[in-house]
């Protein structure tokens, strides 16, 4: 099978569509040669709500990455986000077979298949497993493989998602005539690149707000604890506004992106700004504490949820590194102080990843794309190595076996 | 209930890969027609070049390997090579056949070529080949005739030869010392067949003996003029070759083994048993380990001779 | 419109002898009746339903029904919609016998109660079979009642949106930016009682009050043909040398007006009520007319009325009342048999085809848009599933459900 190819990594986000398209040579190195972003319409909290409109801007964005990179795309990985999702931690055990308890590979693939055993109930389809490593009698272990112990057990948090929903995602992309290829939630994409392998190591919350949606990942001990979705993101802090300042949404969010901020700002308190800010006819002022209460409201209750979802497994204990804001509406004004202020953890925003070099990509709104785009090649690249490593195993068993 | 279980199992552990997808799955778009449509005009343009691609290099190797029959009127003949492993000429080829330089390629029918010259009676096998632009190349295998025999027809006598395989054709182009070497055949009847004759049967052993005797025994063959077939039946029981020599009268041997007859009339011949060779009417080969000579009616009647092969190499 | 004309084809519908009636169901729409009673009203008869004598007894009003006695005994629901529904049904006899021979009803309620949510429909739908023609104002619960109470309201608002001809949703949540900060919850209750009153007395006054342009029965009937849509209402008032303009100024910021786009924010049926002193000049009226008409709707759709109140001295008030037609035309109306008066609706003089048209064109648009005049407040992911979390709608804004207080000016 040759593994050279061009892939293309397409994030159907609330707000925008973006492409990327890379290069895979060898099945090694990977090259980002294309990128294209459209405006998104019919998306709702990362949810498609109008088939039809979500396809054509998709399209259009597929056709323009492909044109900026003059090449056309073999293979789709998609990353997929919205409420449907939810995720259950399952663990699998397995005792040692062999006489002198080394651990063996047959142990860890019993261990696997042990705690993927769940079905899920009709309607609803498996997206990812993570994998959150091994425990070996009990103990932490990285790879238990050659190890001797009694009980070798593995943990996953398993992703799950409406049936349906997932197609239409899929059938969107299947409507230029691309077959997906892997699928990544958005959660894990954003959290790979937006935290290094230390911070991972060391326990980390990895905080997506976009548009319509905040997807956060927990890591610790290098892999992920547990994800989440929450069906917030900057469009609940526009329509807020609009609603409480009585304007229309494009004012809204023009107010927001001018004047907004995560915290509550007592000197604002006898400031007033311009609704439109141009003198046109409709102008008004409208006093800053206003905006600041009602965008507080938000991002405040935002991180409450996560929160509360997270429960015990935020603390500072267990996140020494903090947490990590990322996605376009973590450019709000103020929003770590926010996070920091909830969540009882240090916040800061994400550094970009240092393999990308195009200045334009190192904006948090592409987080996502690009880790989808690192990701789903490092899925495809793990099951390259599979099929070797298995043709190297059954060789070495061979062996030893006689 | 229980059906509902059944249905959760039959759902258990659906992956997102287990979705079905297609091409015509979700909405179509005018985008996605457009690249859809460049896509299968792509891949049609690469089909057609394909195609043509292919279609040239058959062509081009269907031309070159069967030397096109058809083709332009514009190529014409300008040599006609011609081999052959006997005696035929190409002033004979182009008598027997109506190709001249100068006439188009592509009015030459090579197989017709063929046919006509394996039909002309002395070509054994023949192959004719277009070498282009402009060359005819005609090879040819000749019969080799090894009895002559003249035969009788309304245009007066003609000679004919027969070849090793029992055919009888007309000679063309021998040099006369060579006919004048074959003994005639005799006591074979001649049909015809066509243009030809109808070939004589299990004509083989009778050229294998007359090759070993020309060959082994020059001295004896050569005073053989005729081989008379009246009593030959092949290889089977009381076949019997008769040979006139023009020194001892008619010899009889047996188609088989005909070496050892040969050394026993060569043995009887130079053993000094012989009174006169210019008595002997004839010399029975046929019984074995025995040169019955005939030496006519006057002479000494019955005297055989029993002669043991003698230094028979 | 020429009223003379329309009196004498349909006698029946005289002014004079038109009957309204105000009818408060459960403990809050008894309260809302009782604000109205305090303000003089005259030629308008009042009644409360109930399931709880106790405090039925507290009325002042005259005509008390309580239903459901063999229910709940004269007690509350509880909170059950459900039983509040049964007690209604019980005595559907005596509500049939209420509404009879009533030409319009104002049904008050509160939503989210027991009696509120359970009893508002049946009574809405004895009074529309009645033919009258019921305009209801009901409250929507806060959200930090709770997730059962929320849900029972929204349930009873659909329903209610099916039989009555308006519906006019108030929010408390959205109500409470209306008031202090320091406020309690019985002042903003007090709030919610005096918008309501406030559009009653809006609809009221274009009938009955004196004035310079006064709309008959018929008219108003028409322009609520549309039925099961959302219904906008707003208000807005002005006091001193500007106001016309700051009357329209409060109008737009009337939070039960925002609308996330202007664009769209169009209704197909529109009534306008200016109410003003003395003084008040035809142009001030035109000057509102033609701001509001440019903002909700054409001229043609629009129902204007012009009434003096000696009270008011240099204050106007500008009360709009939209419908919009959710189901293209005809589908959702009352049977024109008992609607006699459809033929002279507004919109059916100028049912030239290009503005026929025109409205359909709109209709689309202005049906999706208008579903943000919702009281639940979604606006823009009104086309989404609802975000619950912990019984809470995460789509409405956090300020409004945490009731926190966004001050304006």
């Amino acid at each position: 099978m040759g593994q050279d190819k061009i892939v293309g990594a397409i994030e159907i986000g609330t707000s925008k569509v973006i492409v990327l398209v890379a290069e895979i040579i060898g099945g090694k190195s990977l090259n980002i040669i294309g990128e294209s972003h459209a405006t998104a319409s019919g998306m709702r909290k990362g949810q498609i709500i109008s088939l039809r409109e979500v396809s054509d801007c998709t399209h259009k964005a597929i056709a323009e990455a492909e044109k900026s990179s003059g090449a056309q795309i073999d293979s789709a990985y998609l990353a997929i986000s919205g409420a449907h999702l939810q995720g259950f931690y399952d663990s699998g055990v397995a005792t040692v077979s062999s006489a002198s308890g080394i651990v063996t590979e047959s142990d860890i693939r019993r261990a696997r298949e042990n705690a993927k055993m769940r079905n899920l109930p009709p309607g609803r389809v498996y997206l990812h497993h993570e994998c959150c490593g091994f425990l070996l009698d009990g103990r932490r272990v990285a790879d238990p493989v050659g190890m001797v112990g009694e009980k070798v057990e593995t943990g996953y948090w398993h992703i799950h998602g409406d049936e349906r929903l997932t197609a239409d995602h899929i059938h969107v992309v299947n409507g230029i005539g691309l077959n997906v290829d892997c699928m990544v939630v958005s959660a894990i994409a954003s959290a790979s690149v937006a935290a290094g392998d230390e911070e991972k190591k060391n326990g980390v919350l990895v905080i997506d707000i976009g548009a319509g949606t905040t997807d956060y990942a927990l890591y610790r001990f290098g892999t992920i604890l547990r994800t989440g979705v929450v069906p917030i993101g900057g469009d609940h802090v526009t329509n807020d506004l609009a609603i409480g300042l009585r304007m229309n949404a494009r004012y809204a969010e023009s107010v927001k992106l001018r004047f907004g901020k995560g915290v509550l700002d007592i000197t604002d308190k006898n400031d007033t700004v311009m609704l439109i800010g141009d003198l046109t006819i409709g102008d008004r002022p409208i006093p800053r504490l206003a905006i600041d209460k009602i965008v507080h409201a938000r991002i405040e209750e935002l991180f409450m949820i996560v929160k509360n979802q997270l429960g015990s497994d935020l603390g500072p204990q267990n996140v020494p590194s903090g947490v990590i804001l990322t996605g376009g509406t973590a450019r709000l004004p103020h929003i770590c102080d926010a996070a920091q202020e909830v969540l009882g953890v240090p916040a800061r925003l994400a550094d970009s990843p240092q393999w990308v070099s195009d200045p334009q990509l190192c904006v948090p709104e592409y987080s996502t794309a690009l880790g989808l785009l690192s990701e789903g090649f490092a899925t495809l690249r793990a099951s390259y190595r599979e099929a070797a490593s298995k043709k190297w195993y059954s060789r070495l068993s061979g062996i030893f076996g006689k | 209930m229980a059906q509902n279980e059944k249905e959760t199992d039959a759902q258990a552990r659906r992956e997102w890969s287990d979705i079905q997808q297609a091409d015509r799955r979700g909405a179509t778009t005018a985008v996605a027609r457009r690249r859809r449509t460049v896509r299968l005009w792509r891949m049609a343009g690469l089909g057609t070049l394909a195609a043509v691609l292919c279609v040239a290099l058959v062509t081009a190797y269907v031309s070159a390997s069967r030397n096109a029959t058809a083709l332009e009127p514009s190529a014409f003949l300008a040599k006609v090579t011609f081999r052959t492993d006997g005696v035929l000429t190409d002033r004979w080829l182009s008598k027997a056949l109506d190709i001249r330089e100068g006439m188009a390629m592509g009015s030459i029918d090579v197989a017709s070529i063929r046919r006509r010259l394996e039909e002309s009676g002395q070509i054994k096998s023949a192959s004719v080949t277009l070498r282009l632009p402009s060359e005819l190349v005609i090879e040819v295998r000749e019969k080799i005739p090894f009895l002559r025999a003249s035969a009788q027809t309304p245009e007066g006598t003609k000679l004919l030869l027969v070849s090793e395989d029992g055919a009888i054709f007309e000679g063309a182009n021998y040099p006369l010392n060579t006919l004048r070497a074959l003994p005639y055949v005799d006591g074979v009847s001649f049909r015809k067949r066509g243009d030809g004759y109808e070939p004589i049967a299990d004509v083989a052993p009778v050229a294998a003996f007359l090759s070993t005797a020309r060959a082994r025994w020059p001295k004896i063959y050569r005073d053989w003029t005729i081989v008379s077939l009246k009593r030959y039946k092949g290889l089977s029981q009381g076949s019997v070759i008769e040979v006139k020599s023009r020194t001892l009268g008619t010899l009889q041997f047996t188609p088989d083994n005909v070496e050892d007859q040969l050394r026993r009339l060569f043995g009887a011949l130079t053993g000094g048993a012989l009174n006169d060779p210019r008595q002997v009417t004839g010399v029975n080969l046929t019984i074995p380990g025995q040169a019955i000579f005939d030496y006519g009616d006057a002479k000494v009647p019955g005297k055989t001779q029993s002669s043991k092969p003698q230094g028979g190499r | 419109m020429d009223n003379e004309e329309l009196s004498q084809a349909f006698p029946g519908l005289d002014d004079k002898r038109l009957r309204v009636k105000i009818i408060g169901v459960g403990g809050a729409g008894g309260n809302a009746v009782d604000r109205i009673k305090l303000d003089d009203l005259g030629q308008v008869a009042l009644a409360v339903v109930n399931t709880d004598t106790k405090s039925m007894a507290s009325s002042p009003i005259q005509e008390k029904l309580l239903v459901g006695r063999s229910i709940t005994r004269g007690l509350s629901t509880g909170g059950e919609a459900e039983i509040g529904r049964k007690a209604a049904e019980e005595d559907a006899a005596l509500i049939e016998k209420m509404v009879d021979g009533v030409d319009l009803v104002f049904l008050l309620a509160g939503l989210g109660g027991g009696t509120g949510s359970g009893c508002a429909p049946v009574v809405a739908k004895a009074a529309s079979k009645s033919g009258a023609l019921v305009l209801a104002f009901v409250t929507m619960p806060f959200t930090r009642e709770g997730e059962r109470r929320r849900k029972q309201a929204e349930d009873a608002l659909s329903e209610l949106r099916q039989c009555c001809d308006a519906v006019i949703a108030l929010p408390n949540d959205m109500l409470l930016q209306q008031i202090d900060e320091k406020a309690t919850v019985l002042e903003a209750f007090a709030i919610a009682d005096e918008w309501v009153s406030r559009g009653v007395k809006a609809i009221w006054g274009m009938l009955f009050q004196s004035g310079m342009i006064n709309v008959d029965f018929a008219t108003l009937r028409a322009a609520f043909r549309y039925r099961g849509g959302k219904t906008l209402f707003g208000l807005g008032c002005g006091e001193g040398e500007d106001c016309v303009k700051k009357a329209l100024a409060d109008l737009e910021l009337c939070p039960l007006l925002h609308l996330p786009d202007y664009k769209y924010a169009k209704a197909d049926s529109l009534i306008l009520n200016i109410c003003g002193g003395p003084n008040l000049a035809m142009s001030q009226v035109n000057e509102i007319m033609d701001a509001v008409c440019e903002k909700f709707g054409s001229r043609q759709n629009t129902v204007l009325g012009a009434v003096i109140d000696g009270a008011m001295r240099d204050a106007i008030r500008i009360t709009v009342i939209g419908t919009t037609d959710v189901s293209g035309a005809g589908q959702g109306q009352r049977p024109s048999a008992t609607r006699p008066a459809m033929q002279t609706a507004p919109n059916a003089h100028s049912s030239a085809p290009a503005a026929d048209q025109a409205r359909r064109l709109d209709e689309r648009a202005s049906q999706h848009e208008f579903n943000f005049q919702n009281g639940e407040e979604r606006g823009f992911f009104d086309a989404t599933e609802t975000n619950l979390y912990n019984g809470e709608d995460l789509d409405v804004p956090t300020f409004l459900r945490r009731g926190i207080r966004v001050q304006l000016q």
